[in-house]
Parts: structure tokens; sequence; C-alpha cells
């Protein structure tokens, strides 16, 4: 009963704006905003299933590439940076310099060397996505308890024990929640660079429908992306709930 | 002084030794490795970047050395478009930044201090800040057109959700011991805002502000660089279709030190505005 008063706090506002915006535009006229029954309507018809074989699944290819070398440099490079303090802190103004460097800037450079295919921008979804993974796995790794180093070496545990065994866990939650901040860049990087010469992918077809005027799709790429980007969190969710669970256990 | 700074600091005052260990943590953190090590290194990058670029690795032109792209920057310095774009871009990004906080910050204090406000809003403010937001660049170019309006459109229709949210929990997080305290000693509503919420949620806010400056800034070089609206990304995208590489590199760099400014600007002011703070004195672990 508790659960059920819960859900029904959480839904009952989105109900009710997507009924207001269903009920407002059903009379309207306006060319930008067509009434909600038509674009869902559109919707179905696009996108169940050609368009997402057509734009949904190169996006998602994308995406999952760009996250997972963003997530394999980011860590590994972050334990190794993590391990290394010196060295880390000789090139810190270079790493803050290219992580401050707004993504979109880098585009022109990466497009120049790797082209307008599918390598540059996994390239550049990679790249802008790895900078809060990478930063928060170096913090977690120097933020190991130094009791745990000392037991570490008492018990002569070898490099590959003591990044799987101390490192890795000490840095994990700090890792998910750069993670997450990453998700929602990679969803940005990925529809930018899909805006810019591109055959498919949905942030291709948003801005296609736009110079068409075909306002309709437009918006049904819209709301795809829309839900693509919830389920994307949703997902990621249930992995940092799978790979954490000791963490939850033990904080509470 | 605030109540929250002066009962900490006596609740757990370390002892001597741990005292010594936190301040020697700390001067090695102020003082961190030599600064010639890290001009080394950045001499060092920019020598691997010039060899790459005079080696056969790559294609004569597609890669210009950095000693071409200081020539490009320096001869831009000299231009007026240069200096324009840069002002354009820096104002129309403090502006969206402006009401950014003006829309987030209430709304979230608002929102987070109510229980029924932040369950009914959850899932909207959830959806929202997981989706990416640029998806409705071209709607709102239909409706603006390569203006200011569309980019301050962008701003905020990207920007707001990390202020929003960081100022809801900054609201929930307020001791509710504090709260009693200042309820028995009827504190006048001004000193409640003086002594109880500022301190309270002063530094989430910031730390909303720094996430929000940077979206920001991608907002505004996205906006112009796809949109069209001048500014540096403008140029940026003027620049490539000329194939004029150096000239690229050169601009791009500008984006990157002012991401770097704006950056250290924010850090900055929240050492300078929260010192008495607990956990920017570094008395206590965030």
């Amino acid at each position: 009963m508790k659960r059920v008063k819960l859900v029904l706090w959480e839904i009952w506002l989105p109900i009710i704006l997507v009924a207001l915006w269903l009920i407002l535009s059903t009379n309207s006229v306006s060319i930008y905003f067509p009434p909600l029954a038509e674009i869902l309507e559109r919707t179905w018809d696009v996108w169940f299933f050609d368009g997402i074989v057509e734009n949904l699944l190169p996006s998602l290819w994308r995406i999952i590439a760009g996250l997972f070398f963003a997530v394999v440099v980011g860590v590994g490079g972050g334990v190794i940076l993590g391990m290394l303090p010196k060295f880390e802190e000789s090139i810190r103004p270079i790493l803050e310099f290219l992580r401050a460097t707004p993504g979109v800037a880098l585009l022109p450079i990466a497009i120049i060397f790797l082209g307008l295919g599918d390598n540059m921008k996994i390239f550049m979804i990679a790249l802008a996505s790895m900078w809060p993974i990478l930063l928060n796995a170096i913090d977690g790794v120097r933020s190991v308890e130094p009791i745990l180093l000392r037991v570490a070496e008492t018990y002569r545990f070898n490099l590959k024990d003591r990044i799987r065994f101390i490192y890795l866990p000490n840095a994990a939650p700090q890792i998910f929640a750069g993670a997450r901040i990453s998700i929602a860049i990679a969803a940005v990087v990925m529809v930018v660079t899909e805006m810019i010469g591109s055959a498919n992918g949905l942030g291709y077809y948003i801005l296609d429908s736009q110079r068409t005027f075909n306002i309709l799709n437009m918006w049904s790429g819209i709301i795809v992306l829309g839900i693509l980007g919830y389920l994307l969190n949703f997902a990621f969710r249930g992995v940092e709930g799978a790979a954490l669970s000791w963490h939850h256990k033990r904080n509470g | 002084m605030t109540i929250d700074s002066r009962s900490r600091s006596k609740d757990d005052a370390p002892n001597a030794r741990e005292k010594a260990r936190v301040a020697k943590e700390r001067s090695a953190e102020k003082g961190g490795a030599a600064w010639y090590y890290k001009v080394g290194a950045i001499v060092a990058a920019l020598l691997v970047w010039h060899l790459v670029a005079i080696s056969p690795l790559v294609q004569p032109e597609t890669l210009p050395t950095p000693l071409r792209v200081l020539g490009a920057l320096s001869d831009l310095w000299q231009t007026a478009d240069y200096w324009s774009a840069i002002g354009k871009t820096i104002s129309v990004w403090a502006l969206g930044l402006a009401v950014c906080a003006a829309i987030g910050i209430p709304l979230g204090l608002l929102i987070g201090a109510s229980l029924s406000a932040t369950r009914s809003t959850g899932w909207i403010i959830d959806f929202f800040r997981t989706i990416p937001t640029i998806a409705l660049l071209p709607l709102v170019l239909l409706l603006y057109g390569t203006t200011i309006r569309m980019e301050i459109t962008m701003i905020v229709l990207s920007a707001v959700w990390p202020l929003l949210i960081q100022a809801m929990y900054a609201v929930k997080q307020i001791e509710p011991l504090h709260k009693w305290v200042v309820r028995v000693f009827r504190l006048s509503t001004k000193d409640r805002i003086r002594f109880l919420w500022i301190p309270s949620i002063s530094l989430f806010i910031s730390t909303g502000l720094r996430l929000s400056a940077t979206m920001a800034l991608l907002m505004t070089v996205a906006a112009e660089y796809i949109g069209g609206a001048p500014g540096l990304g403008a140029e940026l995208s003027a620049m490539e279709q000329a194939f004029r590489r150096p000239e690229v590199f050169a601009y791009t760099i500008t984006a990157g030190v002012l991401g770097l400014s704006i950056n250290s600007l924010v850090v900055l002011f929240q050492r300078k505005a929260l010192w008495w703070h607990p956990i920017i004195r570094g008395e206590k672990k965030a």
C-alpha cells in the first residue's frame, strides 16, 4: 500500500502534464507545435520498426562503443595515474586544459583526422565522456586507506592483486558516480556529431526533418531520443546497483 | 562565525598527530609537483605534437605545427573578429548562466523544501536531466532563428538542471538540529537567512553553479557551431570550411582557455567566498 502511494505521488504530475499537452494541442494550428496525438501516431508509423533499424540502432551502437572506450581508458588511465602521483601532478595542467575544452570545439580537429564516419563519432563520444570517469578514478585510487596498503605490503600482494582487491573496489563508487555524468555527456556528443555530416542516426534524423520542414517527424525523433536517454540511464542504474551491491550493503 | 563551524570544530577536535598529518597533506596538495615538472610536461607535449606534425606519419598540411598555430593565433589577436567572437560567446554564456541561476535556484529551493513537491516532480526532473536537450536545437532554431534568444533558450534547457538538483539537495541537507536551535531562539527572518540558510546551502549551490557553467559553455559553443549564431563556434565552423587548419587549432585552443578560465574562476570564487566552510577548509571529507 505504501509503495502504491509513493508511485502515485510520483506519476500524478507527469500524467497531468502529458494529458494537458494532449488536450491543449488537439486543435493546434501552429506548424511548430502539432497536436500530440498526431506526433504519437507518426512516431508509431515511422519508428516501429523501420526507423529503429535505420536510425536508432546506429546511434545506440555509437554511444555504447564510445562509452565502452571511455570506461576502458578512464578506469585504466585513472588507476595508472592514481598510482603515479608525481607524474599525474605534472601532467595535470594538460589534463585540465583538455577537459575544460568544450567537446564541440574539438569536433573540427577530429573531423580533419578521422573524417565524418563512425570512427570520428565514437572517438568524440569517448573523448568527451572520459573525463568524469578518469578524474574520479584518480581520486578514488588516491583515497585508499594507507593501512590497507600496508596490509597489502605485509602480505606481499603483487600489483595485479593490489589493483584488483584494493584500488578498484575503493574507487568503484566514485567511478560509477562519474560514469553517470559521462552518460549524459555522451548522449549530447552523440547527437551533435550526428547533426553534422551523417547519413543516419537520431541527431541526423531530427535535424534533417527540421531542414525539410517535416515537423511531425522532427517531434517523433525528439520523443524517441528522450526515451533512449531515459532508458540508458535506467539500464545504468541497474548495472550500478548490481556492481555496487556490496558497497550499499556495507554502508546501509 | 556560524553555528555550523563552531559546533563542528568542538565536536571532533583532532589530536595533535592527526592535525600534523592533515596539515602535511594539505601542504602537499597545495604545493603539488614542482612547477618545473608541470612546465616540463607541457613542453614535452608540445614537442611530441611538433614531431608528429613534421613526421611522415601524418599527411602534410593536415596537422599544423605548434609554431604555425601560435603564428595563426597571434595573427588572430590583431583582428577585431576574434575579439568580438570571444566577447559574444562570453556575454551569451554569462547571460544564459544568470537566467539558469534565476530560475534554477529558487525553484530548486522551493521544490526541495516540500516533500510532496519533491516526490511529484522527481520523475519529470529525472527525465529532463537524462535526455539530451540538444535535440531541441532544431525546434528552437525554427522558433527564434540564429539569435541570442535561441542560444539562451538552449543554455537554460540544458544547464538549469544541475543547479536545480543541487538546490533541492541543499535544502534537504540542512541540519534539523540547527533549524530547531533557530526556532528556540526565535531568530528573525533576516537572521535566519543570514545565519542558517545561506551558510547551509551555499556549498551545494556553488557546486551546482560549477556544473552548470561548464554545461552552459558547451551549449553556447554548440549552438554557435551547429546553429550558426555569431561567436567562437561560428568562427570555428567558418575556418573549418575554409580549410584554414592553423586557425581551426587556434580557435579550439581559445575555447579551451576560455573553459579553463571559467572553471578556475568558479573554483576561486568558491575558495574565497566559502573559506569558512568545513569541507573547503579540508577539515571534513566531502
